[in-house]
C-alpha cells in the first residue's frame, strides 16, 4: 500500500519537476525561440572567408559552379567526382589553330591563370541532382574554375542554395558555351568524330526505334522506315560512317566465333576498308584465335561479295525530308498495319519469298524473312516456330529443313492446323 | 510490465491463436526502413524477426569501384547520424596500410569532431526515445542543441550532415577563425541542458515505468551477440575501444567510462542504456574540454595528404568507438588505386540482432520501447 501512494507521489514530483522546465521555456520564449519562419527569415550564411588562413579554401557545400572561360579541360573535376555527375567531352585543338580565333567565336584562347587551352570543351554538364556535395571536384582544379557558390566565392557567383526546380532536368546545369559551328569546325580540322553530331544522331536512332511501328522494324530495306520517321528528322550535319551488311555472319554457330568475327568486321569497315580486305582481316583474326574451321571460312568468303555502303549525305537527306511530308499519310497507314497483321504479313512475304530462296542459293547461309511467320495467329505456336526458322538457318539448314522441324514441334504441341500449314507451306516453296 | 507468466496468474492458460504482425518498414518508430515480423499471442510477443535490407545501397561492392579517397563521402552515408565518426575511422584505416603519421593538430580536430558528434548523435537518439515512449517535449530539446552542433559543423566544413571532412592523412581544411571560442561556448552552453533533460525525461515516473525493467539485456547475452556501445555499456560491460584500445589521441583524456547501474530495475533494460548516452555526452564535454585546450595552434592540416593514394598489398583490420559501439573497416588492398574488398563492420547491426532475445515476451508497446533503445541507423545496417 505505501508503494501504491509512493508511486503516485513520484509521478506528481516528477511531472511537477518536468513542468517546471517547460514553463521556464515557455516564460523566456523570445530568448530560447529554436523555430525559424524560414521564408520570412533566413538563417545567416557564415561569411566563411574571412577566418582561413587559405582564403581560397572552399568550405561552403552549395551549388557547384564552373567559371567556362577558365576551363582547360583537364579531366581532373570529371575524374574525382565519386558519383560521376560531371560529364565533359573535349575536342583537341590543332596545333596551328588558336582558340576563339575565328570571328564571332564566343572562345578565349588563355585562362585567366595566362594558360593556353588547348582543348575546346564542347560539353561540360554537371547533374545537381546527382551530386552528392562532397567538394572532391573542387580541389584538383588547377585553373580554379569549378567551385561552390557563395562562401570565399562570393565576389564571383553569389550564393544559390536554394535552386528547387520543378523538373528533374532543370538541375542538369550546363556551362559550356561553345556553339555547333566551333566544335563542327573544330572537329573537322582535329580530324575527330563531333561528338554534338554523333550525339544528335543516337538520340534521332532511338527516338525512331521507339516510335517505329513493331513489325515494320525488320522490313528497314523497303523503304517503309523512313515514312513513318517523325517529322523532328534533323538531317544537318549528320555524318554517317561506312556500313556492311553483316548478316552473313550471324550463320555461325559458334557464339564466341560470330563474336569475334563480327568484332573484327566491324573494325576493319570503319577504318574504310574493301570488302575483300575485310575478308581478309576477319579471317585473320580468327586463325589467331584459333577459331576458323572450313565451315566458318566458307561463311567469312561470302562477306567479299557484299557492297559497302558508303555515307551519301545528299540521298539520306532527300529521303529524309520527303519522310516529313508524308507522315500524316503515313500514320494512317501504320495505324492500318497495326489493325490487321495478317494481311500486310502477306504482303510483307510476296517480296521476300523471292529473296529467301536466293540467299539459300548462296550456300543456304544468308538472312531469312522471320515475318513470313507473322501470319501464325497463335502466340505460343509463333514464337517457336520463329525460333526453330532462325535457329536452322543460322546452322545452314534449307528453309525446308526448318519448315519440316516447326511442323514436328508444333504438331508436339498440338498447334498445326490448316493455317499453320498454308504458311508453312509458302515457307518451303 | 505484464508478462505471460502474469496474463496466466490473473485469467489462467487462455487459447489463443498467434498472429504474424508486421511492423514496418513504414513505421515512426522503426528509425528508418525496418521491418520487424512479429509474432504475437495475443498483446504478447512470442518471437520478432528483423527484415532488414530496404536501405541497402551495395556500399562494399560500390567502393571496389571507387579510389581510397572517394569512398569517404560514401562512408558519410553509412551511418548518417554519425559521420564523423566513420570518415574518422575509415580514415585512420587507410592511414595505417600506408604508415602515414598525422600531425598532433590534426589529432586533436579530429578528436574535436568525433566527440561533438557524438553529442549529436547522442542527442538524437535521447530525443526520438523519449517521442517513441510518448514524450515530445524532450525530442524537441534535444533537436534544439543538436542544431547547434549543427551549425558547428556547417561553419567548419560547410556541410551540415555528411561531412566528407575527415581524409586520409589530414583534413579537407583547417579550422575557421574563432572555432576554439565557439565550440567552447556550446559547451558551456551544454552542460547544464545535460540536468534539463535528466528533470524533464530521465527521472520522470512514467517514463521510468515503460523503460524500467523492460527488456533487460545480460551482460553474456550482449557479449556472446556482438552487442557494443551504449548497448553494452547499459549492461553493465565496462567495454569502450577509447579506452581499451585507445588510438588517435585518446590515452591523453581523463574520462570515465560509463557503465549502466540498474538504478530503475535491474542491470541491462531499456532505462540503463538510454542513461548511458546521456552521461556519455557529459563524458564527451570533458573530452572536448580537455582537447579544446591542448589543440594546438599552428600547423598544416594537410602537409601529409598523399598525392596518390596505393597502399601496399595486404589487408588491415580498424576499429573504432563510434556512437553506435564498435565501428571496424576490413580493407584489403591489392596495390591498386582502388581497394580490392572493404567491409564495414557496423555495430547498429550486432545491436539489432539481439532484439529477438530481449523483446521475446514483452508486449508489443515495449518493442518499440527496445527498439528505441538499441539507438539503430538503417543506413549503418543495410549499408
Amino acid at each position: 500500500m505505501s508503494g501504491y501512494f509512493r508511486n503516485i507521489g513520484e509521478t506528481f514530483t516528477s511531472l511537477w519537476d518536468g513542468m517546471r522546465v517547460t514553463w521556464g521555456h515557455f516564460s523566456n520564449k523570445e530568448r530560447l525561440n529554436a523555430t525559424l519562419q524560414y521564408p520570412h527569415e533566413k538563417w545567416p550564411i557564415p561569411e566563411r572567408h574571412i577566418g582561413f588562413v587559405e582564403k581560397d579554401y572552399n568550405v561552403i557545400r552549395s551549388r557547384l559552379h564552373v567559371d567556362i572561360d577558365d576551363c582547360i579541360g583537364c579531366l581532373q573535376c570529371e575524374r574525382a567526382c565519386p558519383v560521376d555527375c560531371i560529364k565533359i567531352e573535349t575536342i583537341k585543338v590543332p596545333k596551328d589553330v588558336e582558340l576563339g580565333s575565328t570571328p564571332g567565336s564566343s572562345q578565349t584562347s588563355t585562362t585567366s591563370n595566362g594558360t593556353n587551352k588547348r582543348l575546346l570543351v564542347g560539353r561540360f554538364t554537371i547533374d545537381m541532382a546527382e551530386c552528392c556535395y562532397c567538394n572532391l571536384c573542387v580541389y584538383p582544379c588547377p585553373e580554379e574554375c569549378i567551385y561552390m557558390v557563395g562562401g570565399p566565392n562570393m565576389d564571383k557567383h553569389p550564393i544559390d542554395y536554394e535552386f528547387a526546380v520543378r523538373d528533374r532536368n532543370g538541375l542538369v546545369y550546363e556551362f559550356d558555351t561553345a556553339t555547333d559551328e566551333e566544335v563542327t569546325q573544330i572537329a573537322q580540322l582535329a580530324g575527330v568524330a563531333d561528338h554534338r553530331a554523333q550525339r544528335t544522331e543516337r538520340l534521332e536512332q532511338m527516338r525512331q526505334a521507339v516510335l517505329a511501328p513493331v513489325p515494320a522494324a525488320e522490313a528497314v530495306t523497303n523503304g517503309e522506315e523512313p515514312v513513318a520517321a517523325p517529322p523532328v528528322a534533323k538531317p544537318k550535319k549528320v555524318i554517317t560512317e561506312p556500313k556492311m551488311d553483316l548478316a552473313v555472319l550471324g550463320a555461325i554457330g559458334d557464339r564466341v566465333t560470330r563474336g569475334l568475327a563480327k568484332k573484327a568486321a566491324m573494325k576493319a569497315v570503319r577504318a574504310g576498308r574493301t570488302s575483300t580486305e575485310v575478308a581478309e582481316q576477319v579471317k585473320a583474326a580468327l586463325e589467331e584465335g584459333g577459331k576458323l574451321t572450313p565451315e566458318v571460312a566458307d561463311i567469312v568468303a561470302g562477306l567479299a561479295k557484299i557492297d559497302i555502303q558508303q555515307p551519301g549525305g545528299a540521298e539520306e537527306v532527300a529521303v529524309a525530308e520527303a519522310g516529313v511530308e508524308e507522315v500524316a499519310g503515313a500514320d494512317t497507314e501504320a495505324e492500318a498495319k497495326r489493325a490487321a497483321p495478317e494481311p500486310v504479313a502477306d504482303a510483307d512475304a510476296t517480296p521476300k519469298k523471292e529473296t529467301a530462296p536466293a540467299a539459300s542459293g548462296d550456300g543456304g547461309k544468308g538472312k531469312v524473312d522471320l515475318t513470313i511467320l507473322n501470319g501464325i495467329g497463335d502466340r505460343l505456336a509463333r514464337g517457336k516456330a520463329k525460333a526453330i526458322l532462325s535457329k536452322v538457318t543460322r546452322q545452314g539448314g534449307t528453309p525446308k529443313d526448318a519448315a519440316e522441324q516447326i511442323r514436328t514441334a508444333l504438331t508436339e504441341l498440338g498447334k498445326l492446323d490448316d493455317e499453320v500449314e498454308a504458311i508453312l507451306a509458302r515457307l518451303e516453296g | 510490465m505484464t508478462t505471460k507468466a502474469e496474463v496466466v496468474k490473473n485469467f489462467g492458460v487462455v487459447q489463443t491463436e498467434e498472429m504474424v504482425l508486421n511492423m514496418g518498414p513504414q513505421h515512426p518508430s522503426t528509425h528508418g526502413v525496418l521491418r520487424l515480423k512479429i509474432r504475437t499471442d495475443g498483446e504478447i510477443v512470442s518471437s520478432i524477426e528483423p527484415h532488414i535490407g530496404y536501405l541497402h545501397r551495395c556500399f562494399e561492392k560500390h567502393c571496389e569501384n571507387l579510389s581510397y579517397e572517394q569512398v569517404i563521402p560514401f562512408t558519410d552515408r553509412c551511418d548518417y547520424l554519425a559521420s564523423m565518426a566513420n570518415n574518422h575511422i575509415y580514415s585512420m584505416a587507410v592511414e595505417k596500410m600506408l604508415g602515414i603519421e598525422v600531425s598532433e593538430k590534426v589529432e586533436y580536430i579530429r578528436v574535436i569532431m568525433t566527440e561533438l558528434q557524438r553529442i549529436a548523435s547522442h542527442l538524437l537518439a535521447v530525443g526520438t526515445f523519449g517521442l517513441d515512449v510518448g514524450g515530445i517535449t524532450p525530442f524537441t530539446y534535444c533537436f534544439r542543441d543538436r542544431e547547434r552542433v549543427l551549425d558547428l559543423f556547417e561553419y567548419t566544413c560547410g556541410a551540415r550532415l555528411l561531412y566528407n571532412y575527415i581524409w586520409v592523412g589530414g583534413l579537407s581544411h583547417d579550422l575557421p577563425l574563432n572555432f576554439r571560442q565557439y565550440a567552447q561556448e556550446f559547451i558551456d552552453y551544454f552542460e547544464p541542458k545535460i540536468n534539463e533533460y535528466n528533470r524533464i525525461l530521465t527521472y520522470n515516473k512514467i517514463f521510468i515505468e515503460r523503460t524500467g525493467d523492460v527488456g533487460v539485456l545480460p551482460a553474456e547475452v550482449a557479449i556472446s551477440y556482438g552487442c557494443s556501445g551504449p548497448v553494452l555499456r547499459g549492461s553493465g560491460v565496462k567495454w569502450d575501444l577509447r579506452r581499451d584500445e585507445p588510438y588517435s589521441i585518446y590515452d591523453r583524456f581523463d574520462f570515465e567510462v560509463i557503465t549502466g547501474d540498474g538504478q530503475m530495475g535491474s542491470l541491462g533494460d531499456c532505462w540503463d542504456r538510454y542513461f548511458v548516452r546521456v552521461r556519455e555526452m557529459g563524458e564527451s564535454v570533458k573530452i572536448l574540454r580537455q582537447a579544446l585546450a591542448g589543440l594546438p595552434e599552428k600547423g598544416d592540416v594537410q602537409e601529409n595528404i598523399p598525392k596518390k593514394i596505393r597502399p601496399p598489398k595486404g589487408e588491415i583490420y580498424f576499429r573504432g568507438e563510434s556512437p553506435r559501439g564498435d565501428l571496424g573497416f576490413y580493407i584489403i588492398s591489392d596495390g591498386k588505386a582502388k581497394p580490392y574488398r572493404v567491409k564495414m563492420r557496423s555495430p547498429a547491426f550486432s545491436n539489432l540482432s539481439v532484439i529477438n532475445e530481449i523483446g521475446a515476451g514483452w508486449m508489443i508497446s515495449d518493442i518499440v520501447t527496445i527498439l528505441g533503445s538499441l539507438d539503430i541507423v538503417l543506413g549503418e545496417i543495410d549499408r
